[in-house]
């Protein structure tokens, strides 16, 4: 494995981080390392490829919104909504308005159990092992409501559907949405202890990306904002009920990894906000189940719909010629971007020690980068 | 009395053992319950070493064999060997007669020495550089580990204590009985630096940078499995009741006093609870309170507070035996 890189120069060798790694996911980073110093890093994708945008072109609209659970696992729900949009987009039906409440109920809930997952992620990464094993158990919490409302605790199998969703939220949800924001608030008080007393000193300074680079390799979502660049699709280009909800946009300035977990637990705080105003604005009348429709054709024409993700900003292309099925469907996942051009850039002359950092603190998920 | 000496060798060795797995499975539950888990049953280290005595060992194609596989062994064998020259329980040491303090300070460095060498012969990149992260983590943490010692011998010079190395002169004449207030304040500071290098000689988080998983994918130990790798973990853990057996005989070797066959079950019973203790503050809480320092962060924190406030410790007793 240890690759000469050059025979005057004996100690510069090749890491490999990941894709079996304990410090990574389905995805490789090759590393050039001299000593401790990371000399270059090329990322190497395309060990979860699946091929969902040729599966797609297959499967009616139905079926397709259960593919689209299975994009990024972590955001299964986020991925539902997106591919709705598009399909709603084109056929132009009329979603009833408890419908377009519980779809940001739901999308919400899920970016807040996949921001657990980033907050968890990183502290692991710095071997900060009580904050992963927190924020992984109170990731659960939110899990059992996905179980309660979806019936699945990680996969929703295709809840927020073309049309609406699929069915209405049982009754028990409301009390126990609310008694589960209490915990996660509860937890959020001791990652913000957590921030002062030891993720700082590992973080702060680390995988540094500036105003300027970010815009200029792509980033988008937390990773943007934590650089100091205000964009949010939900506030630019405002879907659902998003425009009548009264949420704030966390930014700083820094665009060190210390700075992308502050965003991070914000957003938490106000995806907190928005479920808790959704939950106040509902509608109480009760939601038919919907019937899935599995004849009925897609008009033609071709539409790109894009929303805020927990990782950043998703992107559906589709196309359709008149059939049930798509003609072609792209999909537009924030980590492609995120993995390839901006982690090359910050793991550049980083040391060994901070890759994992860095690597975590981007929030990226392999699955919706190869697709 | 040699040959009993001699004969209660393996039985130590077996005690240590079992202490250092029985304290390995209190640690995991202790810091499971600090981090809102369940936590594994209190055999689950027994279990762990079992599952890997039956599992494959794996010698991988590039290393040094004879070294590879015979590391493990040497680390175990030395870290036991430290065991017999320290009180430990109600028992005066084993080997006390042959050796003294300043042995005991180079034996504490074979086990690590031990795992630099297993890291270079396994001929993995990570095992590389874990090893090198060790070697420079043991040049951080002996110096003041070194200064802390020495300072307790040197006391127990002015205190015309004979033979001030040896431990039966250490334990005879316990060190905060020999000091005035200011000399207090500076065992309290050598205190704390030994409890702060604690975790380091150990290899536990916030100084597991040679081992670091989530960096170099389990470093020194990255290319040991089976019965090599349970040889590590028995080491591992006897290394807990080894070094906190060394802070409790140059500060806490009080006992309780009590004569005959009841008074060394309570010794024994004393010393198992101040073994608790230490490894509860220096294993288990500062691992679950802490992140894990970047190797320039471990070198700072050894050689500029640590030695600073150990030399600050030693000038105190100093100025306390001057006055």
């Amino acid at each position: 494995m240890i690759k000469k890189m050059n025979e005057k120069n004996t100690t510069s060798y090749e890491l490999l981080f990941g894709p079996a790694h304990p410090g990574s996911g389905n995805f490789s980073v090759r590393l050039r390392v001299d000593g401790e110093q990371v000399t270059s890093a090329r990322a190497d994708p395309g060990y979860l490829h699946r091929g969902f945008e040729k599966l797609m072109e297959y499967r009616d609209r139905m079926q397709n919104s259960i593919l689209s659970d299975r994009v990024c696992v972590f955001e299964a729900l986020n991925w539902n909504l997106v591919h709705a949009e598009a399909v709603d987009e084109l056929t132009g039906e009329e979603i009833p308005e408890k419908a377009r409440y519980i779809r940001v109920l739901m999308a919400e809930l899920s970016r807040i159990q996949s921001h657990l997952i980033w907050y968890g992620a990183t502290s692991m990464g710095i071997g900060f092992d009580t904050g992963f094993k927190i924020a992984f158990g109170y990731r659960d919490y939110i899990l059992d409501l996905f179980e309660l409302v979806t019936g699945g605790r990680v996969y929703p199998a295709g809840y927020i559907c073309p049309g609406g969703v699929r069915r209405d939220l049982p009754d028990s949800a409301k009390d126990k949405i609310i008694h589960v924001l209490g915990k996660t608030r509860e937890m959020l008080r001791k990652c913000e202890s957590f921030e002062k007393t030891t993720l700082r000193h590992r973080t702060k300074g680390v995988g540094i990306l500036n105003r300027g680079d970010a815009l200029r390799l792509g980033a988008t979502g937390p990773i943007a904002r934590a650089s100091g660049i205000s964009s949010d699709v939900r506030f630019d280009d405002p879907y659902e009920i998003y425009p009548e909800l009264d949420f704030e946009i966390p930014t700083r300035d820094e665009g060190d990894a210390y700075a992308r977990c502050i965003v991070g637990r914000e957003e938490i705080q106000e995806s907190i906000r928005i479920v808790e105003q959704v939950l106040e604005r509902m509608p109480e009348k009760k939601l038919e189940p919907i019937k899935p429709k599995l004849a009925n054709k897609i008009p033609e024409g071709e539409v790109y719909v894009r929303n805020e993700i927990a990782r950043g900003e998703a992107g559906v292309y589709m196309k359709s010629v008149g059939e049930e099925t798509p003609y072609r469907c792209k999909i537009r996942g924030p980590s492609l971007l995120h993995m390839v051009p901006v982690l090359e850039h910050l793991l550049k002359g980083s040391q060994i020690a901070d890759v994992p950092a860095i690597y975590w603190s981007l929030n990226i998920c392999p699955a919706d980068m190869d697709r | 009395m040699m040959w009993i000496n001699i004969m209660l060798i393996p039985v130590v060795g077996f005690i240590a053992i079992v202490i250092g797995l029985l304290y390995a499975g209190i640690d995991r539950v202790l810091a499971a319950r600090m981090q809102e888990r369940v936590g594994p049953p209190l055999t689950q280290p027994f279990l762990d070493v079992f599952k890997l005595m039956i599992k494959e060992n794996i010698i991988p194609e590039k290393s040094v064999k004879w070294l590879f596989n015979s590391m493990p062994i040497v680390c175990l064998a030395s870290t036991i060997i430290i065991l017999f020259y320290l009180p430990f329980g109600g028992f005066s040491p084993i080997l006390g007669d042959h050796g003294d303090l300043i042995l005991v300070l180079y034996l504490l460095i074979v086990p690590a020495l031990t795992l630099v060498i297993a890291g270079f012969s396994s001929g993995s990149p990570y095992a590389v550089v874990g090893a090198q992260r060790k070697m420079i983590m043991m040049m951080s943490y002996e110096f003041p580990l070194a200064i802390t010692v020495v300072s307790i011998a040197w006391l127990l010079t002015v205190s015309n204590v004979p033979d001030p190395f040896s431990l039966q002169a250490v334990t005879g004449n316990p060190v905060w009985g020999l000091v005035g207030p200011l000399g207090f304040l500076g065992l309290i500071l050598q205190l704390l630096v030994l409890l702060f290098v604690m975790p380091g000689e150990l290899g536990r988080i916030p100084f597991d940078v040679p081992e670091a998983s989530q960096e170099i994918a389990g470093g020194i130990l990255a290319e040991y499995s089976g019965r090599n790798l349970a040889l590590f973990y028995l080491a591992d853990a006897v290394k807990v009741v080894v070094f906190a057996s060394v802070i409790i005989a140059l500060f806490f070797p009080h006992g309780l006093g009590v004569s005959g066959w009841v008074g060394v079950l309570a010794d024994s019973i004393l010393f198992f609870i101040k073994l608790f203790l230490l490894m509860f503050l220096c294993s288990t809480f500062i691992r679950v309170a802490m992140s894990r320092f970047r190797i320039t962060q471990v070198v700072y924190v050894y050689w500029i507070p640590s030695v600073l406030v150990s030399l600050t410790g030693l000038l105190l007793m100093l100025v306390d035996a001057l006055l």
